[in-house]
């Protein structure tokens, strides 16, 4: 290869290579586009050339540029991934990810249809983190916590007085009577000891009854359970047969009531009950007419005939 | 009395080589020549400068910030940092010392004890331009290239380093070295590394070019100039460093 040419190739490539590395390291994409994108804070303490941006927790994209505004504010610009669709009411917070984490920019997804384009801007809310709250908080917090310990203080010098020699001595005095009141017990429970042995012993030995006839029975129990058993599975299949007899039943009333069948016709009709009626005024006329006249009737018949 | 003839005499020397720098048709082979020999050769060497650098920067780091309260990412931004800042350029540079210094000032030596330097005078040739204006303006021009690839191979090697012994993930790494990443120090490494491209080629023209004495001699302008252009490099980034940051 001729001279030329080596140095042509070695400076060519150190200058993509630098073009690339400075791009890359400004944490530009290295081939494409970017979405800039900025929000305007209060304050901006602890942010970046370089912050990450985060959307629900993933890392889209970066702060390349920090700047205060004429009105005293701070001017975040971001260059987001380019594919990244936010709308217009999107909101940007600069918060602290963690307690030793420094701080980064948290985009908060708004609802509107509109999205923002290229150096659009976004609503920028600054949130206070651990520290600051603290430092904040710290004095009115020490406030507190030294007027507890004063009144602590007082609290405790009250009882020092309060605890003069009589109250001590009756403090002793009731510890003294605990004292003999305790012994006492302790006497009492040596005296009855072979006592309060007994009572367990006999106690132990019932259980010990109970245990045996337990056992003794147990074959007993054992069949009456398998007894009871049995006549309950008998009582479940009456019970069966009682549902489907029911069931039966149910249908033949049914039927009874929409008048299909003999029995249907006779409750649903009342034809039959008004021809019987009309049977039995007909037999009154006629037992009526042979108690008048018998011989009307009676005339055509000879004892001999009908006996 | 001796330094400040030293001196006058260097001054005097650039002085000419900057006069005839006019002259490129004297030299334009030379420079091509000691482009490719300044540069291109010294690429591989300077890529393990780089990654060793970058390597032992991250795991040095990690190894002194092992602390719940520092993040991670605070390893990144030192070690790509101090390589973008310092270490590229100076350790970079030390080596060059060694390999280019050292060439240089012997080939003109060799030149000057064997009477080569005064045949091309005799001649008629303008030896400085011939030979001094090429080789410095070789080094102004290649050593900012080097810092580049001395850059890229120390933060790769840094990245690997921190990668492969498990104690600093890519991510946190460039994390870290993006935030702290401004183009000045860039910036100011290029602007490091070409002065000291003119120092350590200029004094080894010099120490080359008034070598005396036979072989002995070369031996020990070889020396001075490796030395000279050593302490000079880290004299240099000293003052750079008061005026520029």
């Amino acid at each position: 290869m001729k001279n030329e040419a080596k140095i042509g190739i070695t400076v060519l490539l150190a200058i993509l290579v630098a073009i690339v590395g400075f791009r890359f390291m400004r944490d530009v994409p290295i081939f494409r586009q970017t979405l800039e994108v900025s929000a305007v804070f209060d304050r901006g303490d602890g942010i970046n050339r370089g912050s990450l941006v985060n959307l629900k927790g993933v890392k889209v994209g970066s702060v390349s540029r920090v700047n205060l505004t004429p009105d005293n504010r701070v001017r975040v610009t971001m260059q987001l991934n380019e594919d990244l669709r936010i709308p217009v009411n999107s909101e940007a917070h600069l918060t602290s990810l963690g307690i030793v984490e420094g701080k980064s920019i948290v985009l908060h997804l708004g609802d509107s249809e509109n999205i923002v384009q290229y150096g659009g801007e976004i609503e920028g809310v600054y949130i206070e983190g651990v520290t600051e709250v603290l430092g904040s908080k710290g004095e009115e917090l020490a406030g507190d916590v030294s007027a507890s310990l004063s009144q602590l203080n007082q609290f405790l010098q009250q009882l020092n007085k309060t605890l003069d020699d009589d109250t001590r001595q009756s403090v002793d005095q009731t510890l003294k009577n605990a004292d003999s009141a305790m012994q006492t017990i302790a006497e009492t429970l040596e005296k009855n000891k072979q006592d309060i042995d007994q009572a367990i012993s006999s106690a132990s030995r019932t259980m010990m009854q109970l245990d045996t006839l337990a056992t003794d029975n147990r074959p007993r129990v054992d069949s009456l359970l398998a007894s009871l058993e049995e006549n309950v599975n008998e009582l479940h299949k009456v019970r069966t047969e009682l549902e489907t007899a029911s069931v039966n039943l149910n249908q033949i009333l049914e039927k009874i009531n929409s008048g299909e069948g003999t029995m249907g016709r006779l409750v649903n009709d009342p034809s039959l009950y008004e021809n019987l009626d009309q049977l039995s005024k007909e037999m009154n006329e006629l037992v009526k007419g042979i108690n008048e006249d018998p011989g009307r009737y009676l005339k055509h018949m000879s004892i001999i005939e009908i006996f | 009395m001796h330094y400040l003839n030293e001196l006058g005499k260097y001054s005097s020397l650039l002085y000419q080589a900057l006069r005839s720098s006019t002259e490129f048709s004297t030299y334009r082979k030379n420079l091509f020549q000691e482009l490719v020999k300044i540069g291109y050769d010294s690429v591989p060497i300077i890529m393990l400068t780089g990654v060793f650098t970058g390597s032992v920067m991250t795991l040095q780091s990690a190894y002194q910030l092992q602390s719940a309260f520092i993040p991670i990412s605070t390893i990144g931004a030192i070690t790509s940092e101090s390589i973008l800042i310092e270490l590229a350029a100076v350790i970079s540079s030390l080596v060059l010392a060694g390999k280019v210094g050292a060439r240089v000032a012997t080939e003109l030596g060799t030149m000057r004890v064997s009477e080569q330097i005064d045949a091309l005078e005799s001649m008629g040739f303008n030896s400085v331009s011939f030979l001094v204006v090429p080789r410095v303006l070789a080094g102004i021009l290649m050593f900012p290239v080097l810092y580049i690839v001395a850059s890229v191979f120390g933060i790769g090697g840094g990245v690997a380093a921190g990668f492969f012994s498990g104690q600093v993930p890519p991510a946190d790494f460039l994390q870290g070295a993006r935030m702290y990443f401004y183009p000045w120090n860039v910036i100011f490494g290029f602007t490091k590394m070409i002065v000291f491209g003119y120092i350590i080629t200029s004094v080894a023209c010099y120490k080359g070019y008034f070598a005396r004495g036979g072989a002995e001699g070369v031996g020990k302008s070889t020396t001075d100039a490796t030395v000279l252009g050593c302490i000079l490099v880290l004299l240099a980034d000293f003052v750079l460093a008061a005026l520029l940051l």
